[in-house]
C-alpha cells in the first residue's frame, strides 16, 4: 500500500510539470493548388509527418495559393520535415511569416 | 442464339467482328475517361492518404482544368456504349441461328454503369469536398 502511494505521488508530481517537448506553430505558404481537393491533398501529406496538426488554411489572394497554420511537437518533427513532405508531392512550399500570403 | 432477359431485352447480339471491336473499344474508352476524371482530385487524395508520394501528385491536380473536356469525351463514349449495349435487335437478326459469335452485352452494360457512377462521383466530389473533408 505504501509503495502504491509512492507511485501515485510520483505520477502526480510528474503530471504537474510541463512536458519538455514544446508545440510549435508555423505558417506554410503553398502554391499550385489548382484543384478543389489539392489543399486537402497537401494537408494529408503534412499529416504524414508525426505530431503535425493543421490548425487552419486560408486561400491566398492569388489563384492557387494558400497558407496553412500548422502545429507540431518540436521533439517529433521540425519545420523542414513538414515543408519537405509537401514538396515531395510536387507542390511548392515555403515557411512564411504570419501576415504574409 | 440470343439470351433474353425478363425485360425482353437480349443480352447477346450478333455483330460483325469490326462492330463488336468498336463497341468494346467505346466501352473501354468510356471507362478510361471515367478513371481520368478521378485522377485530378480523388486519386491524389487517396494515394497521399495511403502514404504514396511523388511529384506526380501535383501534376495530377493540374488535370482539373481539363475536367470539362475529359467529361465531354467520356460522356460521348459512354453514351455511344449505352446505345450499342441497349439498342433493340432487329427481329430478323440471328433468327436463322447463324450467329456464331454473339456479343455478350451484360458485361458491357455493367462496365458502362460502373463508369457512369464513377463519372458522376468524380464530377460531384469537388463540390462536396468542403462538406466531406476537414483539414
Amino acid at each position: 500500500m505504501k509503495s502504491l502511494h509512492l507511485a501515485l505521488a510520483v505520477v502526480g508530481t510528474l503530471a504537474t510539470f510541463p512536458a519538455s517537448a514544446a508545440e510549435q506553430r508555423i505558417n506554410i505558404g503553398v502554391g499550385e493548388l489548382t484543384c478543389p481537393t489539392c489543399s486537402y491533398t497537401v494537408a494529408a501529406a503534412m499529416r504524414g509527418v508525426p505530431s503535425v496538426e493543421i490548425i487552419d488554411f486560408t486561400e491566398g489572394e492569388e489563384f492557387g495559393t494558400g497558407t496553412y497554420i500548422v502545429a507540431f511537437d518540436d521533439e517529433a518533427a521540425d519545420q523542414d520535415m513538414i515543408v519537405e513532405a509537401i514538396r515531395a508531392t510536387g507542390y511548392p512550399a515555403d515557411i512564411v511569416e504570419s501576415g504574409d500570403s | 442464339m440470343t439470351e433474353t432477359t425478363s425485360a425482353g431485352r437480349e443480352t447477346a447480339i450478333c455483330e460483325t467482328p469490326a462492330a463488336e471491336k468498336k463497341a468494346w473499344a467505346t466501352t473501354w474508352l468510356g471507362a478510361l475517361g471515367a478513371l481520368a476524371l478521378t485522377s485530378c482530385c480523388i486519386l491524389p487524395l487517396v494515394l497521399v492518404s495511403f502514404g504514396v508520394t511523388g511529384v506526380f501528385i501535383a501534376q495530377l491536380g493540374v488535370l482539373y482544368q481539363y475536367k470539362w473536356i475529359t467529361f465531354a469525351l467520356s460522356a460521348a463514349f459512354i453514351g455511344y456504349g449505352f446505345y450499342k449495349a441497349y439498342r433493340p435487335i432487329p427481329a430478323a437478326v440471328c433468327a436463322d441461328g447463324t450467329c456464331a459469335r454473339p456479343m455478350n452485352r451484360t458485361l458491357m452494360r455493367s462496365i458502362l454503369w460502373v463508369a457512369t457512377a464513377i463519372v458522376a462521383v468524380a464530377m460531384i466530389f469537388p463540390y462536396l469536398t468542403p462538406y466531406l473533408l476537414s483539414y
